[in-house]
């Protein structure tokens, strides 16, 4: 156990050392407000609920039901189809740039790449309700649902519009995208060129090397940058209030409608926040989201253990 | 020389990195199971005419080359030659020991298994043979799964020789390969080019006197991207026809 002599004996001597301690404790101790505050204003929704807070598939402030069931599944499926839409794009456009583009041409498309970043959500929300959404609704939508529609999950269940979680993901996706792609290819360049050279000299081909060492050898980099584009998808809330038609159900197919957690918190704190069960309920919400992005990362960095070479480092 | 067989031989050979000229109408015979050793100043091009024998210098973007590399009765600059496979032939060990990072059989097993080879059986008669090779089997034998770069300096150095046999090339061309050592691990190092030389032809470059007179058979001295004079170590370093060559070794310069 530390004592308060252990704890003295940390504190730097110098005067720049105190001076970064202050204010790193400055921005620790606001994370550890922020974390204080959510958990307690949540707390009262949570101890009354308990499992059924999870388990619960019905949320009325009325009767003070709180139950986020569908609202997980809401966020969940969008988080998996953003990510099953993203992750292999940006992983191979950063493969592309990384090892095949020449250099003028990463050159120029690094800068738009990395522009995207700095666009507000609500303008991507605002170009996937303008312009996708129709073109999801005559064209992608009974295409998926014409090629894939025998199978469930593809069905289009509402044809009279592009509203939908795979419209929503889309968007997302374009949103994370460069982020996800400029973290990988960097993370791929500070591959040491001495394996590459040392497997090409091995009679080993570009393919096979980028395969074999440079992949394994970035994946723990590649793993940060797809944790912070998740962390994004799950985080995300303006283009998803948007775009995903906020239908309170249990969506049967990617071109349903759906809730997600985020949008529920923006959609009703606007009202409910003078409420004191309301307003824990959503910063319950809050909670649960947080719980999920601790899972999502652990389990990333996990994958990314299993993917990476040399375990025992 | 006339009865040794020659595996290798640069015709004319011109290097340019962009509007720099790094080799000079480079004339050289490489003899089959024998030990070529380069050697001269920093920056006279010792680097750039071994990565020319396995085309490494294709990795450089502005580098261009005139001239003709013959290996087997073909230029390996025409573009004929398929590039993976000749790499496979002509193996190289780098100046800097570099494993990847992965397990030490993984690490010999990574060549063969590329080119194909699965069978577990075959493969750890290879890596076995290998590091026989590399004289590392006694130190390494009870730990191949343990990570390569927890190895000694030197010993990664033997298990990049190790992986380079694995694919058995003809030829193993060797940078610097002591550059990183200790003299007890060089001193390893260079009884085991004496034994490769038995299956293998190897071309070293160093810049130790000492050790081309020790290691090797033949001798490159080069100078400001030319070939300066070349022939059998013993009269090399004994009586060099050059004024130049005379200099170097005499530590005159350099
Ligand atoms: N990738 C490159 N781009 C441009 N110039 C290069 C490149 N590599 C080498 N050079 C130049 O070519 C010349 C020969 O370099 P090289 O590395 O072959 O010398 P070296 O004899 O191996 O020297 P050292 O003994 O220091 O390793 C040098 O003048 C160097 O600056
Ligand atoms: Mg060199």
């Amino acid at each position: 156990m530390m004592n308060l002599r252990d704890i003295r004996t940390h504190i730097p001597d110098d005067k720049p050392g105190r001076i970064f301690l202050f204010i790193a404790l400055i921005s620790i101790s606001s994370v550890i407000l922020i974390f204080t505050f959510l958990f307690g204003t949540a707390s009262p929704v949570l101890l009354k609920e308990g499992a059924g807070f999870i388990t619960g598939t019905e949320w009325n402030y009325h009767t003070g039901e709180y139950g986020i069931l569908l609202l997980l599944i809401g966020s969940l499926v969008l988080t998996a189809v953003t990510m099953a839409i993203a992750l292999p794009l940006s992983l191979f456009t950063a493969i592309f740039l990384a090892e095949w583009s020449p250099r003028w041409l990463a050159g120029i498309l690094r800068p738009p790449i990395e522009m995207l970043v700095g666009i507000p959500s609500v303008v991507y929300g605002i170009f996937g309700f303008f312009i996708l959404e129709n073109i999801f609704q005559y064209y992608v939508d009974p295409f998926i649902d014409s090629t894939l529609g025998f199978i469930w999950i593809f069905k289009d269940v509402n044809p009279s519009s592009g509203i939908s979680i795979l419209l929503a993901a889309t968007v997302l996706s374009i949103m994370i995208l460069p982020t996800v792609t400029a973290l990988s290819q960097e993370a791929l360049e500070t591959v040491p060129r001495d394996y590459r050279h040392a497997s090409l000299a091995l009679g080993a081909t570009k393919w096979e090397t980028i395969k074999k060492i440079i992949l394994p050898a970035a994946m723990p980099g590649i793993i940060t940058a797809f944790i912070l584009g998740l962390m994004r998808a799950i985080g995300e809330t303006m283009a998803i209030v948007m775009l995903m038609g906020n239908c309170l159900h249990f969506p049967t197919s990617i071109l349903d409608t759906g809730y997600a957690m985020t949008s529920k918190i923006l959609n009703d704190i606007g009202y409910w926040v003078s409420f004191d069960e309301p307003k824990s309920a959503l910063f319950a919400i809050g909670v649960a989201i947080f719980v999920m992005e601790f899972i999502f990362v652990a389990l990333a960095r996990l994958i990314g253990y299993r993917f990476s070479i040399d375990r025992r480092e | 020389m006339e009865n040794h067989e020659t595996i290798l031989e640069t015709k004319k050979l011109n290097l340019f990195y962009g509007d720099k000229q790094a080799l000079i109408d480079v004339d050289l015979s490489v003899y089959k199971n024998h030990v070529t050793a380069l050697i001269g100043p920093s920056g006279c091009g010792k680097s750039t005419l071994i990565r020319c024998f396995n085309r490494m210098n294709d990795l450089v973007s502005d580098c261009r080359i005139e001239g003709q590399v013959i290996y087997h009765d073909q230029n390996l600059y025409s573009p004929a030659v398929d590039v993976v496979h000749m790499r496979k032939k002509i193996g190289m060990v780098f100046q800097q020991p570099n494993p990847f990072p992965k397990s030490i059989y993984d690490n010999v097993a990574y060549g063969p298994r590329v080119h194909g080879i699965k069978d577990k059986k075959i493969l750890d008669g290879i890596v076995e043979k290998s590091l026989m090779q590399a004289a590392l089997w006694d130190e390494v034998h009870d730990r191949l799964d343990d990570p390569a770069m927890g190895l000694s300096g030197g010993q990664q150095q033997r298990l990049c020789i190790a992986r380079t046999l694995a694919v058995e090339p003809e030829i193993i061309l060797m940078d610097e390969p002591c550059s990183a050592l200790d003299p007890i691990a060089t001193a390893k190092i260079e009884s085991l080019i004496d034994d490769l030389k038995k299956e293998y032809t190897v071309i070293i470059v160093t810049h130790s006197m000492s050790q081309a007179s020790r290691v090797s058979d033949f001798t490159g001295f080069m100078y400001l991207g030319k070939m300066i004079e070349f022939g059998e170590t013993e009269k090399i370093f004994t009586s060099p026809d050059e004024e130049l060559t005379n200099n170097y070794i005499t530590g005159r310069f350099g």
